[in-house]
């Protein structure tokens, strides 16, 4: 068996992630809780543990923070679709495992054009992940849809710029979306 | 932010190239281990191997729905082998791999690449020693009967 461990090893030694991808994924992970400004923080912590809220903003934080990292990491990547359809029906039909429909609101479907879809996560939930191309200029745009849970509907709407990536965060009563795109925080979109 | 040092780097393509073993996809294995580092930096956990593993199964169970890796097949210990003279190429092992249980490619992963012993496995995944020895053994078997005759698989 000495033969085939060694083949093992060779398989799995030559497989590495791109140094691009290593170093998109070390830089733009979020800060873990209370590695910087620790003065500060513990500062503001004690009045607010005072009110009791410290833990629910924290943990609010932490969650937007890692989804926005997730969000702007996936974006960048521009991982082609896994299933090709320019309907929403098309592609829900392929996407079996989702147990929520993925249209998003007319804001999103008359401004952008479905390009196709894979399966991915956001917070470890099962998401989709949806390729779109802006109707008038072209520009490519990801959509992630995911099931509404407490702790996401928790975060409240949200247009930001994470990692240089514009990002919207949004959900309605079921469901959680996230765009990111090249005017995906702008306040006309 | 830990350390972004040579460390680190390693770190993340050992958690990758572990993903690997479970879901033998390029694309979903860097989504586990991108996944998997995201969850342990927001939670402030301490970077290191085994703890990455454990998020990275735990991730992989949950995204695939899988209740529970089980292992229930007996085995019987067949001296199949292959021809030592004969080199075993890439493009074999590849589809050697994809082959066989993600279960077994997992066990024979953290067994012979990152050295952990059968205990130090069943403690990690939660599965008994003898099932981690059974993965091995039999995923070594059809490993060792896929590639003295490569057709096999593709039959």
């Amino acid at each position: 068996m000495k033969q085939i461990d060694d083949a093992i090893r060779q398989h799995y030694t030559s497989k590495r992630m791109s140094d691009g991808a290593v170093s998109r994924l070390i830089e733009t992970s979020p800060e873990p809780r209370g590695s910087r400004w620790i003065p500060a923080i513990a500062t503001a912590a004690i009045l607010l543990v005072g009110f009791g809220l410290y833990d629910r903003i924290q943990d609010k934080s932490d969650v937007t923070q890692g989804i926005l990292a997730e969000v702007a990491m996936n974006h960048a990547k521009g991982l082609d679709a896994e299933i090709f359809s320019d309907t929403y029906e098309g592609l829900q039909e392929g996407l079996t495992e989702l147990g929520f429909d993925i249209r998003p609101d007319g804001n999103v479907t008359r401004q952008y054009a479905l390009v196709g879809g894979r399966y991915c996560s956001i917070k470890g939930q099962l998401a989709a992940q949806l390729k779109l191309k802006s109707s008038s200029s072209g520009d490519v745009y990801t959509l992630y849809v995911t099931e509404q849970t407490e702790v996401l509907s928790s975060i409240a709407p949200l247009a930001t710029v994470s990692d240089g990536t514009p990002i919207r965060l949004w959900g309605d009563a079921t469901r959680f979306f996230a765009l990111a795109g090249p005017d995906a925080a702008s306040p006309t979109r | 932010m830990f350390d972004k040092n040579v460390k680190v780097t390693e770190l993340v393509q050992r958690g990758y190239r572990y993903a690997l073993s479970l879901c033998n996809d390029e694309a979903d294995a860097e989504d586990l281990v991108q996944d998997a580092w995201v969850r342990l930096q927001s939670r402030n956990r301490k970077a290191e191997l085994p703890l990455l593993i454990v998020t990275i199964r735990n991730l992989y169970i949950d995204r695939y729905r899988r209740s529970k890796l089980v292992v229930v097949e007996s085995y019987d210990d067949e001296g199949i082998g292959t021809d030592p003279d004969r080199p075993i190429l890439p493009h074999e092992m590849e589809e050697a791999m994809s082959q066989i249980r993600p279960e077994e490619r997992e066990a024979i992963y953290l067994n012979v690449v990152e050295g952990y012993t059968a205990q130090e496995i069943a403690d990690l995944t939660e599965t008994s020693r003898n099932s981690i020895l059974s993965l091995i053994h039999r995923g070594k078997q059809k490993l060792a009967r896929l590639l003295s005759d490569p057709k096999e698989g593709r039959a």
